[in-house]
């Protein structure tokens, strides 16, 4: 039940505060190139938190089935 | 009437079906673009009409879908442009208020802004794609976003358009795309989340009333 995990020691950029954000970032990645220090804060993020790294996955295959939706549906 | 005739015919009216079949789709896409539900019944007609006319130029090669919308594509395009004299139409605001998160945005996360509750694995969602009852599902749950949202997503994730193309079309900044484009995901997830995969496929037929 726990999503948190110790984080890896030693980087550089500071890790999110919180899911909401790090949500926002990966949505906005999905339309544009984010920032390198985004891109590494929202890299730490999911490094420890199981949730938002479902919800990366979950908006890759949101895309992926309005693809499919645009080619007619189900096979 | 000859056999060869008959056979004709009872074709014709496959394709017809088949056509007509996908007409709701088409009505989206073009909703997407025109924004008025008229209108966009009025130029789906257009596009069946040429589709029908034409259907000896379909080679079967892209899928049914594909052929009928890169028809509409045009139908619509030919709208806009004689529609370009009524600029207010294209010229009109966005219809919300974006400056603030919607309150069942806050639902989805604690007060130190983790997920709550956190986000359950989606099982074998690829299968889910061979389901024409999970796109059902989809349908539904896309006609549950605001107007304008549902708009900019259909427009970015089902015709593929770029960002910057669509903030031009519907006059509002990048920011604000972004900002529609993320509850839209946020909510589509919600549903689907509700709908589908955390056992709602017995109930598929009935999405809530959480966006």
């Amino acid at each position: 039940m726990n999503d948190q995990q110790t984080p890896p020691a030693g980087r550089g950029a500071t890790p999110l505060a919180s899911c909401k954000e790090a949500a926002r970032l990966m949505s906005r990645q999905q339309d544009t190139p984010l920032s390198d220090a985004e891109s590494e804060s929202l890299k730490q993020h999911l490094y420890t938190c199981l949730s938002c790294r479902r919800f990366d996955d979950q908006l890759l295959f949101l895309r992926k089935l309005a693809r499919r939706y645009a080619e007619g549906g189900a096979d | 009437m000859t056999a060869a005739e008959k056979n004709k015919s009872a074709a014709d009216a496959a394709k017809f079906a088949e056509i007509e079949s996908q007409r709701t789709y088409l009505v989206r896409f073009a909703m997407a673009k025109l924004r008025d539900a008229e209108v966009a019944e009025d130029v789906v007609q257009e596009a069946l009409l040429a589709a029908l006319e034409g259907i000896g130029g379909f080679a079967g090669q892209s899928s049914l879908r594909t052929w009928l919308t890169s028809i509409l594509k045009f139908k619509i395009i030919d709208w806009q442009r004689r529609a370009v004299t009524e600029r207010a139409h294209f010229a009109s605001a966005p219809e919300e208020d974006d400056s603030a998160d919607p309150e069942w945005m806050d639902r989805l996360f604690d007060g130190t802004g983790h997920w709550s509750p956190r986000l359950a694995e989606w099982s074998h969602p690829d299968a889910a794609l061979s389901q024409q009852q999970f796109f059902a599902v989809f349908e539904r749950c896309m006609d549950r976003l605001p107007k304008a949202a549902a708009r900019v997503f259909f427009q970015r994730e089902v015709m593929g358009e770029e960002t910057e193309q669509i903030c031009k079309a519907e006059g509002i900044t990048p920011s604000n795309c972004w900002v529609m484009l993320h509850r839209a995901r946020l909510a589509l997830r919600e549903c689907l989340d509700r709908h589908w995969f955390q056992g709602g496929r017995e109930t598929a037929g009935t999405p809530g009333d959480t966006p």
